[in-house]
């Protein structure tokens, strides 16, 4: 049967990227009521099998000595009192062809895998006394959308969509 | 006293082509120094051009150029664009001027520096294809629009060499509207990695800020031209090695550099 099933990774030490993301925004655009900023791998693999059989064996999808990962939801989110946390997926605007991963994944683990899709979450907490809502408005704005110089950093609209991921 | 004009290599963390480029910038007769991106920003003002040079700044962390772009020294980039100062970004540099929005910036009269164009990763019919290594053949249009390009014949095709993974140009509408208002680099060979019309670089529409994602400094020199070119240049070094005067002959790109010290010669003359 044809089902498909998330994989989320993250960094087991520390994810230079999101650090240097983090940085960039606390101390180049002024985000000072930044907390956090995390990352996120997120693959999509439409298969008919045991995804456990294609992790286990293709050593393409998760690196076990490097990363954390989970099958199915991400895991909750903290957030203390005062702050907001929101998690954004970041994709092309184009989409990847990775039948050739998906061909790859098929032969080493000796089950069919459909299609594979990778996109990359943001986990960003801020603490206001602001509505969420108005949090959010904000956080699209200056932080996300890369429109200039000084507005935007995570995503580049130009070659990225992004989406608020509210089941969290 | 020193009567040449001054450039100033901009150095980040992890860029790797700034000696290079301060050397052919130098041959050309610039003052050329390296200017490190937490030096007092307050000291490029003595500079009369500028080049971002090649390299991973801040190893690609979100996309390539995203975070340099984000560092005060690059506030007086912008000055420096508004003041008419010629500005070069090279491969890393293009990635960091356009993530500036330093080019084609289709506003010149503004402040406002929009993000107008992106640099994705090498792709060929959706497939990504990584980091290409590689001597393709460029030419510029639209040559009257760009100071960079003044002092090349029309149309001429000149090698030069790729080493990117994020090179692939993606223009917003706007841009692609409006693209013929601009000087333009093209690949004339094979399109080497999925580029918009066959783009490797982009000036602005002022005329004085060029992004391109080839390596003009690492074919500056007639001695950097491969043997295998067999174009006027590859035949050049043939002939240059048998009487060993290749060493020290002007390559194609050569002229980039004199078209930028011409630029600041010509700023100077109209400002006296």
């Amino acid at each position: 049967m044809l089902n498909t099933v998330s994989i989320y990774t993250e960094l087991k030490n520390t994810d230079l990227h999101a650090m240097s993301a983090a940085e960039a925004l606390v101390d180049l655009m002024g985000v000072s009521n930044l907390k956090r900023l995390k990352r996120y791998q997120h693959w999509r693999i439409t298969l008919e099998g045991d995804i456990q059989n294609v992790l286990k064996n293709s050593y393409a999808i998760v690196n076990v000595n490097k990363e954390h990962f989970r099958v199915g939801d991400m895991p909750a989110m903290n957030v203390s009192k005062g702050a907001h946390g929101f998690r954004f997926e970041v994709q092309p605007v184009t989409p990847v062809d990775r039948s050739g991963l998906a061909k790859s994944l098929s032969q080493k683990s000796g089950v069919k895998v459909h299609d594979v899709a990778k996109t990359l979450v943001w986990e960003i907490v801020l603490e206001s006394a602001e509505s969420r809502a108005a949090v959010e408005q904000t956080l699209v704005a200056h932080i996300l959308n890369t429109t200039s110089r000084t507005q935007g950093l995570l995503v580049n609209p130009i070659l990225e969509t992004v989406q608020l991921l509210d089941h969290i | 006293m020193n009567t040449k004009p001054r450039l100033a290599v901009l150095q980040f963390p992890g860029l790797n082509c700034e000696y290079e480029t301060q050397r052919a910038a130098a041959f050309y007769g610039f003052d050329a120094k390296i200017f490190r991106w937490n030096d007092h920003v307050d000291e490029l003002d003595q500079a009369d051009a500028f080049i971002v040079p090649g390299g991973f700044s801040f190893q690609d962390r979100v996309r390539a150029g995203a975070i340099a772009a984000k560092l005060p020294v690059m506030a007086k980039l912008a000055k420096a664009d508004q003041d008419g100062k010629p500005i070069l970004g090279i491969c890393n540099g293009c990635q960091i001027l356009a993530e500036a929005g330093l080019f084609p910036n289709l506003s010149p009269h503004t402040t406002a520096h929009r993000l107008q164009v992106a640099l994705a990763p090498n792709s060929q019919e959706n497939r990504l294809i990584g980091h290409i290594c590689d001597w393709v053949d460029v030419k510029f249009n639209n040559p009257q629009y760009s100071l960079f390009a003044q002092a090349f014949e029309p149309g001429e095709i000149l090698p030069v060499p790729i080493s990117h993974s994020e090179g692939r140009f993606i223009l917003s509408p706007e841009l692609l509207a409006q693209l013929d208002q601009l000087t333009t680099l093209t690949y004339t060979t094979a399109n080497p990695n999925g580029t918009t019309l066959n783009l490797a670089g982009l000036g602005n529409a002022r005329g004085n800020v060029l992004g391109m994602m080839p390596h003009p400094e690492r074919a500056a020199f007639l001695r950097q031209i491969p043997f295998s070119d067999r174009g006027k240049w590859g035949h050049a070094k043939k002939e240059g090695f048998a009487t060993l005067s290749a060493a020290t002959q002007e390559g194609p790109w050569g002229r980039l550099f004199i078209a930028m010290r011409s630029a600041v010669a010509q700023k100077v003359k109209t400002t006296c």
